[in-house]
């Protein structure tokens, strides 16, 4: 296996996509979450100085709102990596590589296995370069009170990596599933970005959750909203407030990450795994007897 | 592990795709130290039986080895079978030496093998090229240099003189004969027999998916029949002279002269002048491999028949015993 993953490893580095979609990856993520955490900062201090607020002496400007877009920028970075994780095995096949590879490899399972391994280390690369560039952004476009502090940036920092590391895997899957490049972007980017957000407007509460978008989303997304949701509850004015309207507020917030219906972030992340180990299962499965003619 | 003989087994291939019986019942057997040809037409499965052989297209029924296992039990099987097979691909973005890079490490063989191959098929002024900018030819010349890599006991190959110049014929041929004289395998396809004659030693014809010749070069040369057609001026004492002597395969041609098999020229010619038989026409017909090839496979996919003004093909001399089911196919 070691011998196959180093392979895989030198397959990567002798070609040109992971740097190619290394700097997409990192140019959405540092301005997604710098214009962003601009909007939010905007958003928060028109609030904190609507008399309403000013009349009940709520202080909104000191809260970390800065993480709600760093969740986001998650979110829409992780198609990068989920890009590279499907071309892993799919590019092999619709290049026609894949005939040498598993003349190389003891069998077709130790193949795949070989590119898991890689591409789970591919994708928390490209988680970390993700935490970082979401981490500037949110330096440029936020106010300095309202970053997060260094237990909650190193939590949102790690839901980037683990986040990007799941959607390689899953990406890996799908490839393997459907055996060629051009279907497995098509189906991942339209399913991802269309087809999900289609469902989940029609589905009722806590059901986006277990679908893949929903899940993944709800890693960063609700982990997001409770360092917010913690902070918002210091505030004497708002912890008065009747549970109803609390819960509106928590919910509002989930929304506002990117995260509608997803259950707690721990939750969102074994159920995203699972969809994720069902992808590899099933794409283990097909490509172990398909016919390379 | 494989018993390293570098023998292989074919027994009972098949292959159905969909409606389409690619390759039926297919048995034959390999010999280390040889080279041995796998002719048929485009068409025939050969391709889809070297690609069952190495593991890639999974068989409807039978199954072969290499070295007395299946390819998925060989562990390392980089290092025991090399093959060259057709649309075999390569990253265009990757230089020639990275992608054997790629599979040294693969198969555990240290990167410096890379460069051996490389400078063994002549590429080595190209290691650094992208694999995208070759040709044809030189696409070729690194699929083999890929096959080398794991230094392995069996070379199997598809068709390899495809895109080869004339030179690389010449080297090629050359280098597998004495890869199989140092005492491994060879097994190369060919839809011209006439491409791969002078380096096969034995044969596996296939047609239609089914084995129409199995045996060494040397039985099916040392058959090839000549004929000599004479036109004589009283055939008819021709015939009892000839059969006085003992000869007895005589035919009459649809242009009105003698077939007679199994004798030289020069015998009828001596005969006739004893005779007093004149002979206006005499002329030796000799049988050559392509045609006993084209003979042996005809049938799958042949277009409309061409009127011939030359007579091309010749009429084969009687019944042929090459057809299968006549005790020589390979599937007994």
């Amino acid at each position: 296996m070691g011998r196959l993953v180093t392979a895989e490893f030198r397959k990567v580095l002798t070609t040109n996509l992971w740097w190619a979609l290394l700097i997409p990856t990192a140019v959405v993520a540092v301005v997604w979450s710098w214009v962003g955490s601009l909007l939010t900062t905007t958003v928060v201090d028109a609030m904190s100085q609507s008399t309403v607020l000013r009349r009940f002496g709520v202080d909104l400007g000191e809260q970390s709102w800065s993480v709600l877009f760093f969740a986001r920028t998650i979110n829409i970075s992780a198609i990068f990596p989920m890009i590279f994780g499907a071309l892993a095995l799919s590019s092999e096949i619709t290049r026609r590589t894949v005939t040498t590879s598993y003349l190389t490899a003891p069998n077709r399972g130790s193949l795949l296995g070989a590119k898991l391994i890689t591409y789970a280390a591919w994708g928390a690369a490209y988680g970390v370069v993700v935490s970082g560039f979401a981490s500037l952004g949110i330096l440029l476009g936020s106010h300095p009170q309202q970053l997060p502090d260094a237990t909650g940036w190193l939590l949102m920092a790690f839901a980037g990596v683990l986040s990007c590391l799941l959607w390689t895997l899953l990406g890996v899957g799908v490839g393997a599933l459907l055996g060629n490049s051009i279907a497995a972007l098509l189906s991942l980017l339209i399913y991802t970005l269309l087809v999900e957000n289609l469902i989940g407007l029609w589905l009722p509460q806590h059901w986006p959750g277990v679908l893949i978008n929903g899940s993944a989303d709800g890693l960063p997304g609700v982990l997001a909203s409770q360092l917010l949701n913690d902070q918002l509850d210091t505030v004497q004015q708002i912890r008065l407030l009747p549970d109803s309207s609390r819960q509106v507020i928590t919910d509002g917030i989930q929304g506002l990450a990117g995260a509608r219906g997803a259950f707690d972030w721990w939750a969102s992340g074994l159920i995203f795994a699972g969809w994720a180990a069902v992808f590899v299962v099933a794409g283990w499965l097909v490509s172990r007897t398909r016919d390379i003619t | 592990m494989h018993d390293g003989s570098g023998r292989i087994v074919v027994q009972g291939l098949t292959k159905q795709f969909g409606p389409v019986t690619a390759v039926n019942n297919l048995s034959f057997t390999v010999e280390p130290g040889s080279v041995t040809g796998f002719l048929g037409p485009n068409g025939a499965g050969k391709t889809t039986t070297l690609r069952m052989l190495l593991g890639l297209v999974t068989p409807t029924a039978g199954g072969s080895t290499i070295c007395g296992l299946p390819f998925a039990q060989l562990g390392n099987p980089g290092r025991v079978v090399g093959a060259v097979l057709e649309a075999q691909g390569f990253h265009p973005g990757r230089s020639a030496r990275n992608h054997l890079r790629v599979y040294a490490a693969a198969m555990g063989v240290p990167d410096q093998r890379a460069d051996e191959v490389l400078h063994l098929v002549g590429l080595g002024q190209a290691a650094n090229r992208s694999a995208g900018a070759f040709s044809l030819g030189m696409k070729q010349r690194l699929a083999l240099a890929t096959a080398l890599l794991g230094d392995p006991q069996v070379l199997v190959l598809d068709e390899p003189a495809n895109g080869l110049d004339p030179e690389g014929i010449v080297w090629l041929r050359a280098f597998l004969q004495s890869f199989a004289r140092s005492g491994r395998t060879v097994l190369i396809s060919s839809h011209l027999l006439g491409e791969v004659e002078q380096m096969v030693d034995q044969v596996v014809i296939i047609s239609r998916g089914q084995t129409a010749y199995y045996g060494p070069l040397e039985t099916l040369r040392a058959s090839q029949q000549s004929r000599v057609l004479v036109q004589p001026a009283d055939p008819q004492a021709l015939v009892a002279k000839l059969q006085e002597s003992g000869i007895g395969s005589i035919e009459w041609t649809q242009d009105g002269r003698l077939a007679i098999s199994g004798v030289d020229r020069k015998e009828v010619a001596d005969l006739a002048m004893s005779s007093g038989i004149a002979l206006y026409d005499i002329q030796q017909e000799v049988i050559d491999l392509e045609q006993l090839f084209f003979r042996l496979t005809s049938g799958q996919y042949s277009g409309a028949p061409v009127p011939s003004p030359t007579g091309y093909p010749p009429q084969p001399p009687g019944p042929s015993p090459w057809q299968p089911g006549n005790g020589w196919g390979g599937q007994g």
